[in-house]
């Protein structure tokens, strides 16, 4: 037999259900929050007027290694980047041009005409800059990576 | 009612006679009854009032409950439908742009712009069979370059007069161990033109090894291990430090 139940709103029940809504609240409080920050550090938020201000800021500070890691990090290309990338390329070839002179110094084979090879790329880069504003800054990686030849002058401190 | 002593009329409810004081039992009888009632009504009005409050709790919360509920659906409908439609809209534009998309891969690939090649097909998810030999190349292009980085770093360090961290010799034994012995599982036979493309890496980081870190025939053999061990790796980067000290 069916029998007709009322069921009397008790306190308890309301405890409970504040205590639902209170936990409901927070998940979405922290739903809104994560969303914010998603939205503000990805590409929406980023700009290229972002992404210039960073890396200007590593090429000021010379710091070549986190301007190539920004570079490649955040997929940065066009003309809006050739400037720095060429910096950093002009750099990447100052390490390699290091590392053939080293190579040298060990007697490897070919590390002569790998060197050679770099050093001219570097002074191909250096006098013909696609940006005039590297022109400073190759010059002095070509100076610097041909002061690491071995014969003209003593390595810098590694070995 | 009638007064037992002087015969005067007067209500049941008065407790004495109005003209000669004679007491009225039945009017404290039924002053009695009504303070009882009365009691019992107050008491039922409170019992009402505290019911009442708790059921407009109970709205207000459930109300509250329904709205977070609503919010909560709308929030998954909308991230659901943002990825389904981010993916058709990903899936129509690769299908329309095929043939310029071929082309741009093949070009970067020609030209050994493996890190954009990468990126590329990353973007519009082209990895697989269909083109096994840039997607391997773009994978070995992609641990060369996290070489090409750790060694800028360490100029940088060396430039600097510091000492590499654990972290980049860490970097630069596992990006050389990566090149020399290329582990890609989903694209595991090496086709001709990417073998010359790996041999290309190889060299340079065995340059790297011989001359600027002047690795002997030992740790060149560690490098070229399948399977470095954690002491393997800590033993080669001992030698980093030993080398940049």
């Amino acid at each position: 037999m069916k029998k007709n139940i009322t069921r009397t709103p008790t306190l308890f029940s309301l405890i409970v259900k504040c205590a639902a809504a209170a936990v409901f609240a927070l998940f979405l409080f922290s739903l809104a929050v994560y969303t914010v920050q998603t939205v503000a550090t990805d590409d929406f938020g980023a700009t290229d007027a972002d992404y210039i201000s960073w890396c200007e800021a590593n090429y000021l500070e010379r710091d070549f290694t986190r301007l190539y890691e920004e570079l490649q990090l955040f997929e940065l290309y066009g003309e809006h980047y050739a400037l720095y990338r060429e910096a950093a390329e002009g750099y990447k070839l100052l390490t390699l041009a290091l590392q053939h002179a080293k190579s040298m110094d060990a007697a490897l084979p070919d590390a002569a005409a790998a060197y050679d090879a770099v050093i001219s790329e570097l002074a191909a880069m250096a006098e013909a800059p696609q940006h005039e504003r590297n022109a400073q800054l190759l010059a002095e990686f070509l100076a610097e990576a041909e002061s690491f030849r071995p014969e003209t002058a003593a390595l810098p401190a590694s070995p | 009612m009638k007064c037992k002593k002087c015969g005067a009329h007067y209500r049941t409810r008065e407790l004495r006679c109005p003209y000669c004081g004679t007491a009225n039992p039945k009017g404290e009888q039924w002053r009695s009854q009504r303070e009882s009632a009365e009691k019992e009504l107050q008491q039922l009005e409170d019992t009402r009032g505290k019911g009442l409050r708790l059921q407009a709790a109970h709205k207000a919360v459930n109300r509250v409950l329904l709205f977070e509920g609503i919010a909560i659906a709308v929030f998954l409908l909308g991230v659901f439908l943002w990825f389904m439609l981010g993916d058709a809209a990903l899936k129509l534009r690769t299908r329309f742009n095929k043939a310029e998309l071929e082309q741009q891969m093949q070009q970067l690939y020609s030209e050994q712009r493996l890190t954009e090649l990468n990126d590329l097909m990353d973007e519009y998810g082209l990895f697989g069979e269909d083109y096994y030999e840039y997607s391997q190349a773009a994978l070995l292009g992609y641990d060369y370059d996290r070489f090409v980085q750790a060694r800028m770093e360490l100029f940088a360090a060396l430039q600097a007069g510091e000492q590499p961290d654990e972290y980049l010799t860490w970097q630069l034994v596992n990006s050389m161990n990566d090149i020399l012995v290329p582990y890609i599982p989903a694209y595991p036979r090496l086709t001709e033109q990417n073998a010359a493309l790996q041999a290309e890496f190889a060299a340079d980081v065995l340059s790297f090894a011989q001359g600027w870190l002047a690795f002997d025939k030992e740790a060149v053999a560690l490098l070229h291990a399948d399977w470095l061990t954690t002491e393997q790796e800590a033993a080669l980067q001992q030698k980093i430090l030993e080398v940049t000290a």
